[in-house]
């Protein structure tokens, strides 16, 4: 997948310096595949070519009142007249790509997080944050910690995944119900 | 050498946003990826039951309807909100009321937890609760929150349905539990590092739960439940005990209670403060 191979990148970049670290928990959970098949038992799946407009992306925003990044959706939709669509979040934390399966009535019917990564503040602010690792020169070395080393502390808050997902059902009300 | 071939141990991942933060499930064990599937479906769906019925949030959870009514009239509940209020009532009493699940409406005032009615405004207490066979009752209007304490028991259930038989890890937003932790490690957040540093420990007992005022924006979740003021220690407090439901509520007893390295013992727990210059105080 594209996304493993950029991780794998940046450490083979991040390796060959070493100042100041920066910690990255990156966490991998199910494929794609495996999320299709979990979420969409009992049917099959059609990729479906979705861009939205700029104006049904405005649209979709003011009414989910959180911001569409990405005119272009991966987005399956089920022999049962549902969808599975892969996104991703954006948190104040975190990078969170998840698959979301919607009933024919545009009904959330399951959530997976398929990877998670984490940073802090500032860094998470840059839409490009991940890129900017690529290639960069001596000063910063990342450690992609991923193993499945077992965190405890105080709860980590699931909200942008909500606000995610509201935008996700605002999609299909406005636009893929249609398709 | 290695006599025989050695079993084929597959392991499957998954994470889903339940209980209002990030739940993991990791599971090793010789099976194929559609039975490992099917167990995490089912530790899931005991967790989204729980969350179902100890929600705060949800108008429509067990615990809302317990606490619109049970002031009125004994409210039939359920063997889960039972087990729970159970365990809760013996920690509020070993505790000396450190533990108290009724202090929402000083949450609520503080845009914590959402105002289902009336909520700012109800007394805290919780010698008011009844608790029957299969019912409870409040002898005055109440707030119950189970929030400090639903989590843990929705661990212990998912674990419960996975079996001990499996290698088995599940993980709601830090409070974890584990079929075989002897000699495993496990990560807990510093306070004051915005989550970022992590120090490494043994797991010291099957389940582990960590509370602390990070991550909250508008001042500690944790009331002091005499004045109801929020508590000032910034310090994390992490409890390692036999089920993830103790582990979870004593947290709150090891940043709150002055004598809380008794009430560890009575409950078989061990404790860790984490301060915000990573210093570890042990119970």
């Amino acid at each position: 997948m594209q996304r493993r191979s950029l991780l794998k990148s940046l450490l083979l970049a991040g390796g060959g310096f070493c100042l100041t670290a920066q910690r990255l928990h990156a966490k991998t959970f199910l494929t794609i595949e495996q999320a299709q098949k979990s979420l969409c038992r009992g049917t099959t799946l059609k990729r479906m070519d979705v861009t939205l407009t700029k104006q049904q992306m405005k649209s979709i925003q003011a009414a989910s009142k959180v911001r569409v990044r990405n005119a272009s959706m991966n987005a399956w939709k089920t022999s049962a007249g549902g969808w599975f669509i892969v996104d991703q979040i954006i948190g104040k934390h975190e990078f969170i790509d998840i698959a979301v399966a919607l009933s024919a009535s545009g009904k959330v019917e399951g959530v997976e997080v398929l990877e998670y990564r984490e940073s802090y503040g500032h860094e998470v602010a840059a839409k490009k944050w991940l890129a900017q690792f690529i290639g960069r020169g001596p000063g910063r070395r990342l450690e992609i910690d991923k193993d499945i080393r077992n965190i405890s502390g105080a709860t980590l808050s699931a909200v942008h995944i909500t606000e995610g997902i509201n935008r996700l059902t605002e999609t299909w009300s406005q636009v893929l119900r249609q398709l | 050498m290695v006599a025989g071939a050695a079993p084929a141990v597959n392991t499957l991942r998954r994470c889903r946003p339940l209980l209002g933060t990030y739940v993991e499930v990791h599971i090793s064990a010789d099976a194929d990826d559609d039975c490992l599937l099917d167990l995490c479906e089912a530790a899931y769906g005991r967790i989204a039951r729980v969350q179902s019925l100890m929600s705060y949030h949800e108008p429509e959870s067990e615990l809302s309807r317990i606490n619109r009514t049970a002031h009125l009239e004994p409210v039939p509940i359920s063997a889960e909100t039972h087990e729970v209020l159970a365990f809760a009532l013996r920690l509020c009493a070993a505790s000396g009321g450190c533990f108290d699940p009724t202090v929402a409406p000083g949450l609520v005032r503080r845009g914590l937890l959402p105002d289902q009615g009336g909520d700012a405004e109800c007394a805290h207490g919780w010698q008011v609760i009844e608790l029957g066979v299969d019912r409870v009752a409040f002898s005055r209007p109440l707030r119950l929150d189970l929030g400090g304490i639903a989590k843990g028991y929705a661990v212990d259930q998912a674990l419960a349905v996975i079996g001990n038989r499996h290698d088995a890890v599940v993980n709601a937003g830090g409070d974890l539990a584990m079929t075989r932790w002897q000699g495993r490690d496990v990560g807990i957040r510093t306070p004051g590092s915005d989550g970022r540093e992590t120090l490494t420990f043994s797991m010291e007992n099957r389940c582990l739960a960590t509370s602390a005022a990070y991550y909250h924006e508008n001042g500690h979740a944790i009331l002091r439940p005499d004045s109801l003021a929020p508590l000032e220690c910034m310090d994390s407090a992490s409890v390692f005990a036999p089920s993830c439901m103790v582990a979870d509520a004593l947290t709150k007893v090891a940043l709150l209670a002055d004598d809380a390295a008794s009430v560890m013992k009575v409950f078989d727990a061990t404790a860790l403060l984490i301060g915000l210059d990573g210093a570890v105080k042990r119970l």
